[in-house]
């Protein structure tokens, strides 16, 4: 009965590998993200800087047109690439070495296919795993030593820019793609609410009266003591009777209101009339007020009346018995061990 | 070659863009969530005001009942060189559900109904990141290709 609660914290977590770590560790700069930070010195590292420090830096990388024309020439390349190589491997097929990479078309580079290539798919396939289930279990034991520590996209961005800024300085630093290669990336968790024993408790208690309730309609045709009660009662007669006879004196008073108020109030209010007219006016208003009273009249009329029992409801004894039942909790004996008396 | 730098930078920014393209999609599925939550209350008041049978699955129109459109639909643009869902409203042969549950019915159920709709909208967006992000991965791919070739010829 636990329900999952929503997402509090929505950022991706990735959990870098150990070429990552050592290159961050060799960071030498005062203004650090808190993560990064925490990465360089264990995970128990305390930072003391403030986080909003960072806020000024860009939060989003966007493509230039340079870029997206960039893009499309590499794919062209590549699709010509592919579609030379597949055409080579069609020709010569004794040429080709790997059978995985024959079978395989995502592969297709023919003899290029490297580790890397490998690896890349298996970054792909972490993505797509983690993306179909919350919990994926890393297959790098690296990542595991370090859990806890983790990046957000904020601190890859920072990083992204601290790249670039020392690039631009000249000095070699290597891409953020190449230290980004098989780490993992994992969706944040749902939290798990427990729910409340005494809820729990309660639910239990309610719905064994429930229950009890609808065991007492059903069964009250067979049981001679409770058959002719409460509709055989005298007391039940003369209500019923009491109820539809205020609901046709009210109906009633309604009509004869609204027919003084064309029969009289109209003449009051413009002036003297003829009385042809005035019994014209009086009877449409009463015409209306009935149609819509007839309405509530019919719904009203409609009800059964209904007398609640007066017998305190208790459940029926499966229901104190904790063993047998799923939903129960320690001690539910209190509110149910009532059982129903005649 | 001289492609290589651009390259490698490009690729650093593509898988910057695929990360926040999950963030976003983490919070737009949050939206839808925290949206449909919304929504189920209020129908669940108008339930409660107007009694179990009259909000009901038994209102809702069968098989024998004439046909409608749909009042909101949802077509494929192209913009800016990517397929795009877009909502629009349908104006032919549409009907008010509303209708459905009687003809005076509570605010509540008013207010259900524009929240699912604009959960709607939330959702299309959410299926927009989905696209790009599918798109994204294709450049991935395609980059990590190249710079494969590049670094062996």
């Amino acid at each position: 009965m636990d329900l999952k609660g929503s997402l509090v914290d929505t950022n991706v977590r990735i959990y870098p590998t150990n070429g990552f770590l050592e290159y961050i560790k060799k960071i030498k700069d005062d203004k650090v993200p808190e993560n990064i930070l925490k990465l360089k010195n264990g995970s128990d590292y305390e930072t003391k800087c403030n986080v909003k420090d960072f806020d000024y830096f860009a939060k989003t990388v966007n493509l230039t047109n340079e870029d997206i024309e960039l893009l499309r020439t590499i794919k062209k390349t590549i699709s010509r690439d592919s579609a030379v190589k597949v055409n080579k491997t069609e020709i010569e097929p004794e040429f080709v070495e790997h059978d995985k990479i024959k079978t395989n078309k995502t592969k297709t580079i023919s003899k290029n296919v490297t580790d890397n290539d490998e690896k890349l798919t298996d970054k792909k396939e972490s993505i797509e795993n983690s993306k179909s289930s919350n919990n994926t279990i890393g297959n790098d034991s690296e990542a595991d030593k370090n859990k806890g520590t983790y990046l957000t996209t904020s601190d890859v961005y920072w990083l992204y820019q601290h790249l670039q800024q020392r690039r631009t300085n000249g000095e070699t630093v290597p891409y953020l793609h190449e230290l980004l290669e098989g780490a993992r990336i994992e969706m944040p968790g749902n939290k798990v609410l427990k729910r409340n024993p005494v809820l729990e408790a309660r639910c239990v208690k309610l719905r064994a009266q429930q229950e009890a309730r609808e065991y007492r309609k059903m069964t009250k045709g067979v049981d001679n003591v409770r058959m002719r009660f409460p509709e055989d009662s005298i007391s039940y007669q003369l209500k019923q009777v009491n109820r539809q006879l205020i609901a046709i004196g009210q109906f009633i008073i309604s009509i004869f209101a609204g027919f003084l108020f064309g029969f009289k109030g109209v003449e009051w209010m413009i002036g003297s009339l003829d009385f042809g007219f005035r019994l014209l006016l009086g009877v449409m208003c009463a015409l209306v007020i009935a149609l819509a009273e007839i309405y509530f009249l019919a719904k009203k009329l409609n009800e059964e009346l209904n007398i609640p029992e007066t017998v305190q409801l208790g459940g029926p004894p499966k229901f104190v018995d904790a063993k047998k039942n799923e939903y129960l909790v320690k001690e539910p004996k209190k509110s149910t061990d009532k059982e129903h008396q005649e | 070659m001289s492609n290589i730098e651009p390259a490698h930078d490009l690729l650093d920014k593509v898988i910057l863009r695929q990360l926040d393209l999950l963030e976003q999609k983490i919070k737009c599925e949050l939206n839808i969530e925290s949206n449909v939550n919304n929504g189920s209350i209020h129908l669940a008041k108008s339930r409660y005001i107007m009694g179990q049978s009259s909000v009901s699955t038994t209102k809702l129109p069968t098989e024998s009942s004439p046909d409608f459109s749909a009042s909101i639909m949802c077509k494929t643009i192209e913009e800016d060189g990517m397929t795009k869902l877009k909502l629009y409203q349908n104006k032919e042969n549409t009907i008010v559900p509303l209708h459905w549950f009687g003809v005076l019915v509570p605010q509540n159920l008013h207010m259900a109904q524009k929240i699912f709709q604009t959960t709607l909208s939330y959702v299309v967006e959410c299926s927009n990141i989905q696209l790009q992000l599918k798109e994204n991965m294709k450049n991935i791919n395609a980059l990590r290709k190249y710079l494969n070739i590049i670094s062996k010829s």
